[in-house]
């Protein structure tokens, strides 16, 4: 019973619905845009007489709404669904490639040695162990949630060979699952330190947001084209799809680059 | 009633409410006329009122807001990263 248990989980989120990424992915840009227009509102009003903070609540709630409203009739209208798609897509990509390029980042700054002499002199095995025990102590709640994903990654994968159909495409999407489980649940986590600062319905769209583009796996963007074919008199060509992904997700890496490095100059001035 | 229905109902709403917010705030710290406020709230409302009376001449701010509701997913996932780089 337990054995199949990672099993199953997998295979319920391998048969995402196609209209399934692009709602959440909507979805997390209303809340990002209304999170932060409310914060934009409060920043360049505050000071005027009228102005209280429901009013500004009731101002970007009203415009996000009526943005929404009016792109979904035009979309449905002007039959814009697969320009609309291929936006949220895009931004989806987007997010992945900084995302990646976040934990690629993280990994070589454990692993490259840091100011001069204090640690070359230690091993990386007591400086990964302190390393360990350090995060345990100030996050435990998030290392177990990891080491519970990590492990159910690790079972399901195993089990496409062992038990299922050895198909290396269904490990990666398996492997795929497992890490937006796990930046869902780092995201959700670092929350508490940006929350304050993005407000929160800002910084609960970008959750949603990041989760809702994991949701397109690398390897069965069709589903999304093969769900919209009869609304579409000339369904997209599979040949568009990777050149597109790629370039959003390329496009994601060079974002975070731009803003780690003029993070990293900023802080060495 | 269907998603497309409530759409059609609910944005021009929304859209003149937010008008008149936004010409409301303006007028009180500018301190407008008691009158002008009144043009101003009645102008919003006229609008909402031929929104619904005659959908056609809205069609431009429509698509305007359209165009607002496309480039967000974009510009808002640039944000994102801005915030994901500095946060996490």
């Amino acid at each position: 019973m337990m054995a199949q248990f990672p099993l199953q989980v997998a295979s319920f989120l391998e048969v995402v619905p196609a209209w399934l990424p692009v709602i959440t992915v909507s979805l997390g840009v209303c809340l990002l845009l209304f999170g932060m227009g409310e914060r934009y509102i409060a920043a360049h009003l505050s000071h005027w007489k009228a102005y209280t903070e429901r009013t500004g609540v009731l101002l970007a709630g009203s415009l996000t709404g009526s943005i929404s409203g009016a792109t979904y009739l035009t979309v449905r209208q002007s039959e814009l669904t697969l320009l609309f798609i291929f936006f949220t897509f895009i931004s989806g990509q987007l997010i992945q490639g900084a995302v990646a390029a976040r934990i690629i980042q993280k990994i070589i700054d454990f692993f490259r040695p840091t100011d001069a002499g204090r640690d070359s002199d230690r091993s990386f095995l007591s400086r990964g162990y302190a390393f360990v025990k350090g995060k345990i102590k100030d996050r435990l709640i998030i290392v177990a949630a990891t080491g519970v994903l990590s492990i159910y990654m690790v079972l399901s994968i195993l089990s496409v060979f062992v038990l299922g159909s050895g198909e290396p495409l269904e490990a990666i999407e398996r492997f795929w699952t497992g890490f937006l489980l796990l930046t869902i649940a780092s995201l959700v986590f670092d929350f508490r330190y940006f929350a304050h600062r993005l407000s929160w319905p800002a910084a609960l769209g970008l959750v949603i947001a990041a989760s809702g583009a994991f949701l397109y796996s690398p390897v069965g963007f069709s589903s999304v084209t093969t769900a919209l074919a009869p609304y579409l008199d000339n369904p997209l060509p599979d040949w568009m799809r990777l050149p597109l992904g790629a370039f959003g997700f390329f496009a994601g890496v060079v974002f975070w680059a731009i803003f780690y490095l003029k993070d990293g100059e900023s802080k060495d001035l | 009633m269907n998603i497309t229905e409530t759409a059609t109902l609910l944005w021009p709403a929304l859209f003149c409410l937010s008008t008149l917010i936004v010409f409301l705030l303006i007028a009180t710290q500018r301190g407008y006329s008691r009158q002008s406020q009144y043009l101003g709230a009645t102008a919003s409302l006229g609008l909402l009122i031929l929104a619904y009376t005659y959908p056609p001449a809205v069609t431009l701010i429509r698509w305007g807001l359209t165009l607002v509701g496309f480039a967000a997913p974009v510009a808002l996932s640039i944000v994102g990263i801005r915030y994901l780089v500095d946060e996490t």
